[in-house]
């Protein structure tokens, strides 16, 4: 009898020695089997006792012992739960904008997702790039270069010239509304040279 | 007397009007104002474009034509005067905008 409960000891430690290994584990499972277990190393009495799961009824072992609780593999693993999903990135916020009238190049955003201890789906932004740029304003060209105003003789006789007279008031080349609607400007013979018209008239009036 | 109504029918045609406010008051001096300006525009409900001398060139203008009521055509961008009218200043005869007018539209071919 001494010998067998030895043996019986022997054969116990063995099976704790296994449920411990069992416990390190919490990668995979699916949990629930350890429920069966009601007891545990310390509740199950001696390992003197008679009986057991392994050699025979009762004892420490039969009412479950270290193996029945041991079912921390059947409580899952931290895969079973999952971890957080990864709550994604940033989606790519965009590109910078990098062109001056017209070409504009979207780098586009690639933020990945740190999610949690789980297959985190990570955030790949596609990264939508910036808007095209319409390019500036065409010019609306200068006044038309006619040279030095001619020299003379200024008179007021046909075949002589206009004297450049300065002048200031209000140019109102299309005749459209009342002339001081116009802004007061500064204006010159000159001015009048350089416009597009083949012939002007110029009047010297009274007013009292 | 100002090219206003007859000065619209020479823009249409491709010319350009310049009414210059040589003298106020029939004074040479002082030169107009803005304000007197303003008032001829308004007498008249003056259109085209409309000037004093600059502030830098005072009494400029009326000395360039002689005397007021003087029209004068110029070729652009010569600069060379083509036609010239002395107005009545006694104002019993029509302006010489009337005679300017009639020949500006025969330049213009308009």
């Amino acid at each position: 009898m001494r010998s067998t409960s030895h043996l019986f000891v022997a054969v116990a430690a063995l099976v704790a020695l296994a449920g411990t290994t069992a416990c390190g584990s919490s990668k995979s499972g699916n949990g629930g089997e350890g429920s069966s277990g009601s007891g545990g190393l310390a509740a199950g009495g001696t390992f003197e006792g008679s009986g057991g799961a392994v050699v025979s009824s009762g004892g420490a072992l039969g009412m479950g012992g270290i193996l029945g609780s041991g079912g921390l593999i059947g409580s899952g693993g931290l895969v079973g739960s999952g971890g957080v999903l990864g709550s994604g990135g940033l989606i790519g916020s965009g590109g910078t904008l990098t062109g001056s009238g017209g070409m504009l190049a979207g780098s586009g955003g690639t933020l990945a997702g740190t999610g949690g201890t789980g297959p985190s789906s990570g955030g790949v932004g596609p990264g939508s790039g910036g808007a095209m740029s319409t390019g500036g304003a065409q010019g609306t060209g200068g006044t038309t270069t006619t040279g030095s105003y001619p020299p003379g003789p200024y008179g007021d006789a046909v075949g002589q010239y206009l004297a450049d007279l300065k002048l200031q008031g209000y140019l109102n080349p299309t005749g459209m509304g009342l002339a001081n609607a116009q802004p007061f400007v500064q204006y010159s013979m000159d001015e009048l040279r350089a416009s597009t018209v083949p012939y002007a008239l110029v009047h010297v009036s009274e007013f009292f | 007397m100002a090219a206003n109504g007859l000065g619209q029918g020479i823009i249409d045609a491709g010319g350009a009007v310049i009414e210059i406010l040589g003298t106020y008051g029939f004074a040479t001096t002082p030169a107009p104002t803005h304000a007197q300006l303003d008032a001829w525009v308004n007498a008249y409900d003056l259109n085209i474009s409309t000037f004093i001398d600059a502030d830098s060139a005072p009494g400029q203008t009326i000395t360039a034509f002689m005397v007021r009521e003087t029209t004068v055509i110029v070729k652009v961008p010569s600069m060379q005067i083509v036609w010239v009218d002395h107005g009545d200043i006694t104002g019993t005869t029509p302006s010489s905008i009337n005679a300017a007018a009639t020949e500006m539209h025969m330049l213009l071919g308009k």
